[in-house]
């Protein structure tokens, strides 16, 4: 089983909903041809650099998931099927990984992200704090 | 550049070293340039996030030189990888003259 992360982008003229509509129609792909999903994103609509099938605008979806390389075929083909999407592109993340201790290293990295963002905003926060007490001093 | 203008054999020294050089670094001390991505571990360059691969490109959308970049070969290697790929998503221009 390889790890591989899927970037596909879909037709603007569509809603929200149509990218969750579509986001489950792949999931459900990769699940019935024995992958396993460990993360879906929607990264929004966001202008192209170039035009695509007329297209300059689209919406960017990112899946995650391992399977066997016929798996990959599968899903490109449904992707190629699917008039809606403009463009796709596949990538191999990591090679031969265990379901499970992928997912809890994919759970610990998200803590720390977290973790990080937290720090952040904290510092910034006291940063701002401190602007706030030398103003009250030059005042 | 310091240069004693007292000591001649210092003032050969210098002389020396400049040969070496040429144009502007003639006049600069060579700064020390460190990979960023060597210096930080978690920092991971993403072909989708549009800002983090367009300071890595030119106006003209041409791929950076390893002396623009800092990077260390192993890092200038992905981050061509990341740009190759993030052409093919729209995420940055193939080139500059793609209009809208």
């Amino acid at each position: 089983m390889n790890e591989y992360e899927t970037v596909y982008i879909l037709d603007p003229n569509g809603t929200e909903a149509d990218v969750d509509n579509s986001i489950k129609k792949f999931g459900e792909l990769i699940g019935r041809h024995g992958g396993c999903i460990f993360r879906t994103m929607n990264l929004g609509k966001k202008s192209l650099a170039y035009r695509i099938k007329k297209q300059s605008k689209g919406y960017y979806v990112s899946l995650d998931y391992c399977g066997d390389n016929t798996l990959v075929n599968e899903v490109e083909r449904g992707f190629r099927l699917d008039e809606h999407v403009l463009r796709y592109l596949t990538i191999r993340l990591n090679e031969s990984v265990d379901i499970e201790t992928r997912k809890r290293e994919l759970v610990e990295e998200a803590e720390r992200i977290e973790k990080a963002l937290a720090e952040k905003n904290a510092a910034e926060q006291n940063n701002a704090g401190g602007e706030m007490k030398e103003e009250v001093r030059y005042a | 550049m310091p240069r004693r203008m007292g000591h001649d054999r210092d003032k050969d020294k210098d002389r020396d070293r400049d040969r070496g050089r040429r144009g502007a670094s003639k006049f600069s001390t060579p700064r020390k340039k460190t990979c960023k991505f060597c210096a930080d571990a978690h920092l991971k360059l993403d072909f989708k996030n549009a800002q983090q691969v367009g300071i890595f490109i030119s106006e003209r959308g041409k791929i950076l030189p390893r002396r623009y970049t800092g990077a260390c070969s192993k890092h200038q290697r992905d981050i061509t990888l990341a740009i190759k790929r993030a052409r093919i998503l729209a995420v940055i221009p193939f080139t500059a003259t793609q209009v809208l």
